[in-house]
């Protein structure tokens, strides 16, 4: 009996994975193999009563009201153009550094992020400014172009996350927990892509201008952070509510998010259009990840019902791992599908079968949640998918794709150093827990 | 008769946009909710419910029009190699296996929401709060995404997926 489940349980892998690579959602894919599973495993009476409340147990949540609250605060921080003040005041006090525009846009990547919980509008919004900065001063593509996707990959690493989030309602973590697991690798991201620019431009001849002579005052420094208040405003509304045990995170997002309408409507401008269009944006892409929760949610019911999730840990405790090894081997399939898929769809498609294996391996789930986010940064700077690459070659259309996959390459490198500080190191990311 | 089409496209697409306002009403929910425990020591009635429904009005009134605008996530690595006829065959396969599983989930919810609503279900919190209107609105976001998923079925047979998206506004899904 259990071998047939077991071969049910492959097979409906197998025609989930079919199903997406011919192009059906993902969510389409996950909730009909989800429904063939759950029909061929239960009688139908069981599948009838799970189907028909499935929907409404998988979102009714106050916890999940977290998402579109953070989606809206992003947005509403992108429509403010709270990333060109963070440019122009990180310029400031790293501009005179070699390389100093593109350490610049990394800085600047991270100040937006501690406002936005988005990658996709972390790159976007800062390659506004920055890129055709960077290439009127003589930056190459590839610095001007990789700096800006890489670094824009912190967006889901800084709190608050749009991934964290995500990756919280499918495993039932701490959201709290894993934005203050990420404080610290995202802050380290930051200084080793600054590090690793600063080395690229001094060693590659051609890579960025000679920045002598440009060095700034204490007193412009000083300025130059007051230019960014909305940032630190922002960050503290969220990150106080939170930690003082002022409100939960639905709570601080909701404050956030009233913060953000606020900046704009200070701004000035079509105010009324742009909170609609922030408005009409979330919907949209709050209805796409939870359509895809659902599905995900489904698919991970009718799996471990034929046991597969249950034999995969079995089969990998027999080898008897040390836990850092079996923490990479479960990270390479995330590694892998970042190639292919975006960061939402691997962790839902993977969590049903791989977060079991986690938790019966006496991995962190916290920890575990920052190491597939870092796969998935991974994921947004490397072809074919690369969205993030695309991002800035949309924004910025004079960009050439190919030098910029280039010039994310040592960014990746810089990423995979980073992963496996993490796994050696723990603390590094549960150091704030 | 493409009108018909694009009608339904567009109505999915504004009930979608009317949805959004819920993500404005939660925010001043729960800022109004935080406000008074913490300075007054008088917390808004419900907030948690109307917070929650609010969150089903969101999801499911939206997901029709994220169908209307393509914005659900897909793996296009192979669907981009395609020629146009190809192309063709591959959306009519993909959406007739999305309308027979929204189909059935729409089905068997909807069948729920009226078994909720004649048993008038209600949660019991601090004050009982109805269930069933919850369920009514998660069932008829679900039967307009399955209409939608059936425009976009017949409208693709018929006209083609170009012809059919014309002039439709375009969002991405991606965080």
């Amino acid at each position: 009996m259990q071998s047939i489940d077991l071969a049910l349980g492959f097979g409906l892998l197998g025609g989930m994975l079919v199903l997406l690579f011919i192009g059906v959602p993902i969510a389409y894919s996950l909730l009909t193999a989800g429904l063939i599973g759950l029909m061929m495993t239960r009688p139908w009476i069981a599948t009838e009563f799970l189907v028909s409340t499935f929907s409404y147990s998988a979102s009714a949540n106050l916890a999940y009201v977290v998402l579109p609250l953070f989606l809206f605060m992003g947005h509403m921080s992108f429509s403010a153009g709270i990333a060109h003040r963070a440019f122009d005041s990180a310029r400031v006090w790293v501009g005179a550094l070699p390389g100093g525009m593109a350490i610049a846009t990394v800085f600047a990547c991270a100040g937006f992020a501690a406002v936005s919980g988005s990658s996709l509008a972390t790159s976007a919004t800062v390659a506004q400014v920055a890129v055709p900065r960077m290439l009127k001063e003589g930056y190459s593509h590839a610095i001007a172009a990789g700096s800006v996707a890489a670094a824009g990959t912190l967006g889901v690493l800084i709190p608050p996350s749009g991934l964290l989030i995500v990756y919280a309602i499918a495993t039932e973590t701490s959201v709290p927990d894993l934005f203050l697991a990420g404080i610290v690798p995202g802050l380290l991201t930051a200084v080793l892509y600054a590090i690793m620019l600063f080395g690229w431009v001094r060693l590659v001849p051609g890579a960025g201008p000679d920045t002598r002579g440009r060095g700034t005052t204490l007193r412009e420094k000083g300025a130059a952070l007051l230019y960014s208040w909305e940032i630190v405003l922002l960050f503290l509304i969220v990150m106080g509510t939170i930690y003082l045990g002022i409100g939960t995170a639905t709570e601080a997002a909701a404050f956030g998010a009233a913060g953000a309408v606020l900046i704009v409507m200070l701004r000035g401008g079509n105010r009324r259009a742009i909170v609609w269009r922030g408005l009409v944006d979330t919907g949209v892409t709050t209805s796409s990840v939870f359509l895809l929760i659902i599905g995900a949610g489904l698919f991970g019911l009718a799996l471990t019902t034929t046991q597969v999730p249950q034999q995969l840990t079995l089969w990998l405790t027999q080898f008897d791992l040390p836990v850092w090894q079996l923490t990479l081997l479960l990270l390479l399939p995330y590694l892998f599908l970042g190639f292919f898929v975006d960061a939402i769809t691997m962790m839902l498609l993977t969590l049903p079968i791989i977060f079991p294996v986690v938790l019966d391996a006496g991995i962190n789930p916290v920890l575990f949640g920052i190491l597939v986010t870092k796969c998935a940064e991974i994921g947004a700077i490397t072809p074919p998918v690369g969205l993030n690459i695309f991002v800035v070659k949309n924004t910025v259309p004079e960009i050439d794709i190919m030098h910029a996959f280039r010039g994310a390459i040592p960014f990746v490198l810089v990423e995979l150093v980073i992963i496996g500080l993490l796994v050696a190191f723990n603390d590094i990311a549960l150091i704030l827990i | 008769m493409i009108r018909l089409f694009t009608t339904i496209s567009r109505v999915s697409i504004a009930v979608g946009s009317l949805s959004g306002l819920a993500t404005g009403a939660m925010m001043i929910v729960i800022v109004t909710d935080v406000v008074g425990r913490a300075f007054f020591a008088a917390p808004l009635p419900l907030a948690t419910e109307i917070s929650v429904m609010l969150l089903i009005v969101k999801v499911f009134l939206g997901m029709a029009g994220a169908q209307a605008t393509d914005s659900n996530f897909q793996v296009t690595v192979l669907v981009d190699q395609l020629s146009p006829r190809w192309k063709r065959i591959q959306r009519i396969l993909s959406l007739v296996i999305a309308l027979a599983g929204i189909g059935l989930i729409a089905w068997l919810s909807t069948q729920q929401a009226i078994t909720s609503t004649r048993q008038d279900e209600i949660s019991f919190g601090v004050h009982p709060w109805p269930i069933w209107p919850e369920r009514i609105i998660l069932a008829a976001g679900l039967t307009l995404l399955v209409v939608q998923i059936a425009a976009d079925l017949i409208g693709t047979v018929v006209w083609g997926h170009d012809r059919m998206k014309a002039g439709l506004p375009d969002h991405s899904g991606s965080l």
